[in-house]
């Protein structure tokens, strides 16, 4: 092969990747780092190392009811994001290309619309229809913004799926209702799984939707910005730090679960379609 | 093994089905006798899966019947039907091992459990896997995993056992041995098979009954031994076997006797019955009923371009005008003629069938 790159080609591409990750990780760091110190400044330097913003963050009623509406709009549109996102999955699955292919343009346009302009849309749109805002109408709002995400993986994971394991379960006497609950979902349930941990984190940061379709209450990405423009308050160190591990957790566990099970299905199902093949 | 249910007299009558612009079967009838070993053969495209699919229920046929020991199942689904295939990759289910994978169908069935553990144990007997329960699919060889395919199917005790090309990503040795397993097998339970297969050292070995297909129809359907030595038309004659079929011309009178001309030649040869009213057609030749003797002795004379030793026997390709013709000999049989001598053809007339088209 080729020729190992000179040292100096070497040493640049090596401080150009520590350079990405210092910009990448040293804000995380610091936000974890501050969120442990005394009152009652933000920023260095570090004394009075404890818990202290962390006990003002439970104290703290807005806070935590931004939080809890954040946790359960992110459920609410994560399931229906799942239900809907797998029957539609399925069904393109089944669709001719040309239908396929209209489906695509259809489902995904969503990740092309600016969110101001969709916020604004809605927000409009609401208001035409005499729907008051209120959890309903930002629920939708998420709804409309987690579904084609979820959908890119959930067909990912079922255009993999050989049709002929459904024909198997239709041979040996399944009705296409067990053949999903049988088959369809014991291979791909990883796959979906991560698709609904990567909508429920979509969901608890999205801002310019949620501004728009809210109303009266927030989350905790609308909490956060206007604590900001009051000033700052440390508190919020802790919450960001809480999050952070909330949605690592989830989506290291959400990742192991789908690399495990999708590598052998898809070793297995690579191996057979080299024996047809042949 | 299981007791089988008498039944698995399958009826296709007139079945035709068209994906878009391709005409998939033209007109398929075609009967099975219980527990017959029926064989699908042709090449690539000529509809013989398609007719396996309709019968599974996969696909449906635009015009025609499929009749099961007098029911008619043209339009039931297939997890209706008393019939289970055998798929051409085993496509064994990856979250389950090879008991699972066996008793399948026999969970979807709602069987209880210990006669599910009687009967799927009775089967990886029958299919020589004892002791691979707990495997899981990609611990198998090709061979392993195409017989929990057929365990799979043939645990549900169909009445029809359809087998899509199963052996055709085998290795040649594990091939010959899955031949022998799949005859012992048919014989044991007396299911009804429909084999699908390009393959027709495969179809001569293991069929009772062989139809040949060919752009959608049935060519030619009948034992083993009527398709080969009694080819009925030109594709059928080429497609087994590897006969020498050669054009020929009935020449007027039939004075000369039963003889034909080979086109482009002065040559004759003897054949059986020619229909009254047809000028020209085929003549089949087996390489292996055909004679070398010395050129002045025969009717048919050319010139040695090739003898090739295949340890059971030699091949001699000769060039008779502009035509070439397969000689199969015993070793050791005429080792005179080599490339470039003048050799006599002398054919079997028994084994000389005259084709229309």
């Amino acid at each position: 092969m080729g020729r190992k790159p000179a040292l100096a080609n070497r040493i640049l591409a090596g401080l150009f990747v520590t350079i990405v990750f210092v910009f990448l990780f040293a804000p995380v760091l610091i936000v974890i780092v501050f969120s442990f110190q005394g009152p009652p400044r933000l920023g260095p330097p570090l004394e009075d190392i404890g818990l202290h913003w962390y006990r003002s963050m439970f104290n703290n009623t807005v806070y935590m009811d931004a939080f809890r509406n954040t946790i359960v709009l992110a459920a609410i549109s994560m399931v229906i994001a799942l239900v809907l996102g797998t029957m539609t999955a399925l069904g393109l699955r089944r669709a001719g290309r040309r239908l396929g292919a209209l489906g695509n343009i259809l489902f995904f346009m969503p990740l092309a619309t600016p969110s101001l302009f969709v916020g604004l849309a809605l927000l409009a749109y609401f208001d035409t229809v005499g729907v008051p805002l209120s959890h309903g109408t930002v629920a939708v709002a998420h709804f409309l913004w987690v579904f084609p995400y979820f959908l890119i993986v959930a067909r990912s994971g079922l255009d993999r799926l050989d049709p002929q394991y459904e024909e198997v379960g239709a041979d040996l006497g399944l009705a296409p209702m067990g053949q999903f609950r049988r088959i369809v979902l014991p291979l791909t349930f990883p796959i979906l799984i991560g698709g609904a941990v990567l909508a429920f984190a979509l969901s608890t940061d999205e801002f310019v939707r949620t501004l728009f379709t809210i109303g009266p209450d927030s989350t905790i990405p609308i909490v956060l910005w206007g604590q900001f423009r009051r000033g700052s308050d440390p508190t919020v160190n802790a919450l960001a730090t809480i999050l952070l591990v909330i949605s690592i957790t989830a989506a290291v566990g959400a990742l192991g679960l789908v690399g495990a099970r999708f590598n052998r299905f898809a070793r297995t199902s690579g191996r057979s379609r080299r024996r047809s093949a042949e | 093994m299981t007791q089988q249910d008498s039944g698995g007299r399958l009826l296709v009558t007139d079945v035709r089905k068209r994906f878009s612009e391709v005409v998939a079967l033209d007109g398929v009838s075609l009967e099975f006798r219980e527990g017959e070993f029926v064989t699908l053969l042709g090449p690539s495209g000529c509809g013989k899966t398609t007719l396996l699919r309709i019968v599974a229920g996969f696909d449906w046929p635009d015009h025609g019947t499929v009749v099961l020991d007098g029911q008619d199942i043209t339009r039931l689904p297939p997890y209706h039907r008393p019939v289970n295939t055998v798929f051409q990759k085993p496509v064994l289910l990856p979250h389950l091992d090879v008991f699972e994978n066996i008793a399948f169908g026999l969970r979807s069935r709602r069987m209880p459990e210990d006669s599910i553990r009687e009967t799927v144990t009775g089967m990886l007997d029958v299919v020589r896997l004892a002791g691979f329960e707990r495997r899981r699919s990609d611990e198998l060889s090709g061979g392993q995993a195409q017989r929990v395919n057929l365990a799979r199917a043939l645990v549900n005790q169909p009445r029809v056992l359809l087998l899509d090309e199963p052996l055709s990503a085998l290795d040649l040795q594990v091939r010959m041995e899955m031949q022998a397993e799949l005859k012992r097998i048919h014989r044991e339970t007396g299911v009804t098979f429909l084999y699908v297969t390009h393959d027709q050292q495969e179809a001569m070995a293991m069929s009772d009954r062989i139809a040949v297909m060919h752009e959608g129809v049935i060519r030619q359907s009948g034992t083993p031994m009527d398709v080969y030595h009694a080819p009925n038309c030109y594709f059928v004659a080429s497609f087994v076997g590897n006969a020498n079929v050669l054009p020929v011309i009935v020449d007027g009178d039939h004075e000369t006797g039963n003889r034909v001309r080979i086109a482009d030649t002065d040559v004759t040869v003897p054949v059986g019955d020619i229909p009254a009213d047809v000028r020209n057609g085929w003549i089949s030749m087996r390489p292996e009923t055909l004679r070398l003797t010395p050129p002045d002795d025969a009717g048919i004379v050319g010139s040695v371009t090739d003898r090739s030793f295949l340890g059971a026997h030699v091949i001699w390709r000769i060039d008779v005008g502009p035509h070439e013709v397969r000689v199969q000999g015993e070793v050791g049989e005429n080792e005179v003629a080599r490339s470039g001598d003048l050799v006599g053809i002398r054919p079997d007339p028994r084994w000389v069938r005259f084709l229309r088209d």
